[in-house]
């Protein structure tokens, strides 16, 4: 398998539809037990319920976002599209296909994911190249020959050289590890890309090149990208769809600059509000975030954020989950919304 | 206080599991042992097959393990450990004797080393980086690298041959008589008013309790020095300090009160380095404690023995260690909550 | 914002750290202690003698030679012992008997230790919770007990002794291989193999076992010590090495009777035990301290 390393874009194919998506996807994690077993049977099971009853797609050539504060269950939900974390309610799809039922190599040539600690992400045993390679080694192909060409091709193509092959990460710098670490995701040509806060960890000026790697490779290879951050003035620069995420829940997706420019979710408007640099083209809603994130544990009913809404309605905020409305061609839970009509059951089609 | 009591509760259950299992262990072990006992019993002369039989049946030897280790454990609970294959006599009585020795050179040795390690330790940490300091790191040092059978025989051939202070070994001299009264010999001694008992036992007690001592109390030195440094640095020790009280004065109460603390640990985990050390050093100054009886017995294949010992040594170490365990969470006050 | 082509990245100026010379700075590091230093030419010295022992025993370990109970002299150094042997030559010979101890027992040890540790370290679980409450049990017991017992059990011989002495320290190389697996296992790099699809087998070989080695290397040194102290317990009781090996802790055995009649019979092979312990602690030691500064006594 030979990846592209031509600079113009692969013509479109019929690999356009090809989707991953999150349909009705809960992760929850039991605490661990606590007392002495024969005391403690009767007493339900607390568990930290991190994703709840998510729907997200990704397309093929598609950069969709997911923004949300620490906690939400972001990262959770990124695990979970990559079967790292399995999912406890609903399931992964791939065109359609549950990812559990993919054997696990066929998986990983399909999705990759690139972690969000360049320090811990990368093993200080190995060299670079042998990172790089570890990939094509576990999945078995190629001579060791083959592979050393494509991890060199590999490192070239995401701005090392081949003088970089045999040294240990330490040696370098955050933003070429990360390099690295796109270098070891993509090497297998996998179709869909999970990024995980990849430059939270980075100084801002380095932040922007590899923002602009990532970008560049997702045109050339049309990948798939769900990209995770907390930092929305990023995830306005770069993403085509947004979703929000709040404990555990996603409260609004839409087309970014629709988003941006009109939050409906009162939390979207209010993290806007709290976002340091104004957002360029964003309104900003007046009313900031106050009050602290609930624990994911006790979940309160309702709406998960009717503990600080500042447009809270009355009761209904506070014992009635919000369906999911469409408003435009946005899809929102808030009961501000509850006249529009209610968004259609993932099927594939638009989350 | 519930939270206390389920505490108590599970490390108690977890300390019954442990010597469940260990009785198990042990009584595998023991059936393990090449050799079979009846015959060697029997002075391995030719005897018929029927009179080997007729005494296997005897003693219940025929008959499945488990059976005989449910039949042993329930024994146990009674108090019984059965006979020692070599004399018949019950088990339990002998060790319980022997205990009482080992348990009075367990004391006088964790007396001293505990002693002199917290004082080395302490002043070792207050004159930090001094001469004393050095030495007492080095001695320390050589201290827990020490073969305990090694520095006993040394210490026999300075003190006893050469200088001939003290005696070789085993617990009185032949001319001493003492009246049994409690099984402890310098209890004996001091409760019988016989003071030339207690002076002969106590200089027979001397360079064995110096021997198991020795490595125990450099870890206590070490461990010591090493908490008192990190207390002295605290706050609090200034401002004690600050408020006009003398060094000593602030040693004395603030600091050693949580120094002690992981100090009280160790010398409570200490104890299964002396049972197990006792072991070498009762063979050496042929001290009659338990360890040189069960070594005995092990020579001899003589199981029920064994078994009882180490069953007895198993209890003394979880039960201490359970103690150490649960008394750590009330001194500590930051452990309580 | 435009987007941009991929800029060249400078190549690191500073040369490539390999392994040796990691190893160089590690060693450098280690030479400022004196102590650790002091250790480690002891044991080199002792490992010279292991080596070239028949070549520098003047007499064989159970060669008579004239005299009985005779003390040190220039002819015998150490002296001639019960039977007319001459103890420097059963010393030096010892050396080589003592030291494969230490390294057998030690090796039993590290294997199975290792192997259960990192195995209950990755999978957690009920295995964990098994394995570790054995241990326990296991750890409860004083290990010079526990060595007595096996050692009993099967019977009282050198290998049998080694035996003892490698099954005794599993736990505690468990609990380290365990703590540091844990760990290990916490950080991404596992999670990036685990998502590149590598089976667990290839993650604990290659991305986790080679990160653990450093507490492990340190551990090792310091039961190689205490592997050797038991192994001279065990034949001063009678259990490991019979005479007339020349073991050291045999030697020490025939030597109690002659204490008050031959002091120097015990004197030297008990000296050579405790150096050795000594200096194997003292290059522990100070190999921890480069490992972890935090970790000093």
């Amino acid at each position: 398998m030979i990846i592209q390393t031509s600079a113009a874009p692969a013509a479109a194919t019929m690999q356009d539809d090809e989707v991953l998506e999150a349909r009705n996807v809960s992760v929850s994690f039991p605490i661990r037990g606590q007392g002495i077993w024969p005391l403690n049977r009767q007493r339900e099971i607390p568990a930290v319920r991190a994703v709840q009853s998510v729907n997200l797609s990704v397309r093929r050539g598609e950069m969709v976002g997911i923004a949300g504060e620490s906690g939400c269950g972001k990262s959770t939900l990124a695990r979970a599209f990559v079967r790292l974390q399995p999912a406890t309610g609903g399931s992964v799809t791939l065109s359609g296909t549950p990812i559990d039922n993919l054997p696990a190599l066929e998986l990983r040539e399909q999705v990759q994911m690139v972690f969000q600690d360049p320090y811990n992400s990368l093993n200080p045993r190995r060299t670079a190249g042998s990172i790089i390679m570890e990939s094509l080694v576990v999945h078995n192909r190629g001579t060791s020959a083959e592979r050393r060409r494509l991890a060199v091709q590999m490192l070239e193509r995401v701005g090392l050289t081949e003088a970089h092959f045999d040294r240990y990460p330490h040696e370098f710098s955050g933003g070429q590890r990360q390099r690295i670490a796109i270098a070891r995701a993509l090497i297998l040509d996998p179709k869909f890309l999970v990024l995980d806060e990849p430059t939270s960890a980075l100084d801002v000026s380095v932040q922007a090149k590899i923002i602009a790697l990532i970008e560049d490779l997702r045109r050339h290879l049309r990948l798939g990208c769900l990209f995770i951050s907390h930092d929305l003035n990023l995830i306005g620069y770069l993403v085509d769809r947004l979703a929000v995420m709040y404990l555990g829940r996603i409260v609004e997706t839409g087309p970014v600059e629709r988003i941006f420019a009109n939050p409906l979710h009162p939390y979207t408007a209010a993290l806007m509000a709290a976002t340091p640099k104004p957002v360029a083209g964003a309104q900003t809603d007046r009313a900031p975030l106050e009050g602290e994130i609930p624990s994911n544990v006790r979940v309160p009913k309702g709406c998960p954020f009717h503990t600080r809404c500042t447009k809270r309605i009355g009761a209904i905020c506070d014992t009635v989950l919000p369906a999911p409305r469409m408003v435009d061609d946005r899809e929102v839970r808030c009961h501000l919304y509850n006249e529009a009509p209610i968004a259609p059951a993932p099927n594939g089609a638009l989350a | 206080m519930k939270r206390v009591f389920s505490t108590v509760l599970s490390r108690l259950l977890n300390s019954l599991v442990v010597l469940l299992l260990l009785s198990i262990l042990v009584f595998a072990f023991m059936r393990a042992i090449p050799g079979d006992p009846v015959i060697t019993m029997m002075g391995g002369e030719s005897i018929s097959q029927e009179a080997v039989d007729r005494l296997r049946e005897e003693m219940g030897l025929n008959r499945p393990y488990y059976v005989q280790y449910l039949s042993w454990l329930g024994n146990v609970f009674h108090g019984d450990l059965g006979q020692s294959l070599q004399s018949r006599d019950p088990v339990l009585p002998i060790l319980l004797d022997r205990l009482k020795a080992t348990a009075e050179l367990a004391i006088l040795a964790t007396l001293l080393g505990s002693i002199f390690g917290v004082i080395a330790g302490t002043i070792a940490a207050i004159r930090k980086g001094s001469w004393f300091d050095s030495a007492t790191m080095f001695l320390t040092l050589s201290g827990i690298s020490l073969p305990v059978f090694w520095f006993g025989m040394i210490l026999i051939v300075v003190f006893s041959v050469y200088f001939n202070i003290f005696p070789t070994g085993g617990m009185l001299s032949y001319s001493t008589v003492l009246t049994r009264v409690t099984g402890f010999s310098l209890l004996d001694s001091i409760l019988t008013l016989n003071g030339k008992a207690f002076v002969d036992v106590l200089s027979h007690m001397v360079l064995p309790a110096v021997t198991l001592a020795t490595a125990p109390a450099a870890l206590i030195a070490r461990t010591t020095r090493a908490s008192v440094l990190e207390v002295i640095n605290e706050d609090y020790v200034n401002a004690g300090l600050a408020r006009g009280l003398s060094f000593p004065m602030v040693v004395a109460r603030h600091v050693m009160r949580n120094a002690l603390i992981p100090v009280v640990t160790i010398i409570g985990l200490e104890i299964g380095v002396y049972l197990g050390g006792s072991i070498v050093t009762e063979t050496l100054f042929s001290w009659p404690g338990l360890g040189r009886h069960m070594m005995q017995a092990i020579m001899a294949n003589d199981y029920p023995v064994v078994q009882g010992a180490i069953i007895i040594y198993a209890i003394i170490i979880v039960f201490v260690n359970l103690i150490v365990d649960i008394s750590y969470g009330f001194i500590d006050p930051r452990v309580r909550q | 914002m435009t987007h941009q082509t991929i800029d060249a990245v400078p190549v690191p100026s500073a040369g490539g750290k390999t392994f040796t010379t990691r190893l160089r700075i590690a060693f450098s590091r280690l030479a400022e202690r004196k102590s650790a230093m002091f250790g480690l030419a002891f044991l080199i010295l002792l490992a010279l003698i292991a080596i070239f022992a028949p070549l520098i025993a003047p007499y064989e370990a159970d060669e008579f030679t004239s005299g009985v109970l005779v003390g040190p002299s220039w002819e015998h150094p150490f002296g001639i012992d019960q039977i007319g042997r001459d103890v420097f030559s059963r010393v030096i010979l010892g050396s080589r008997i003592s030291l494969s101890v230490g390294f057998l027992a030690v090796s039993i040890s590290l294997v199975f230790g290792v192997t259960l540790g990192i195995l209950a370290g990755y999978y957690r679980g009920w295995l964990d919770n098994a394995f570790m409450r054995l241990m326990d049990v296991v750890m409860a017991m004083p290990y010079v007990l526990l060595a007595v017992l096996i050692a009993a059990v099967l019977g009282p011989s050198l290998q049998n002794g080694i035996i003892a002495i490698g099954i005794v320290r599993i736990p505690r190389f468990a609990r380290v291989a365990r703590a540091a697996t844990i760990a290990t296992a916490r950080l991404q790099y596992v999670e990036a193999a685990r998502c590149i699809g590598a089976t667990d087998r290839r993650i604990i070989l290659r991305e986790i076992l080679p990160n653990i080695l450093g507490p492990l290397v340190v551990y090792s040194t310091l039961s190689l010590g205490e592997a050797i102290l038991a192994a001279a317990v065990l034949s001063f009781l009678g259990l490991g090495a019979q005479p007339p090996t020349p073991e050291w802790g045999a030697m020490l055995q025939e030597a109690q009777r002659y204490l008050t009649t031959a002091p120097f019979l015990s004197i030297f092979p008990g000296l050579f035990v405790f150096m050795t312990v000594l200096s194997f602690n003292l290059l522990g030691d100070g190999l921890r301290d480069i490992l972890d500064p935090k970790s000093r006594g």
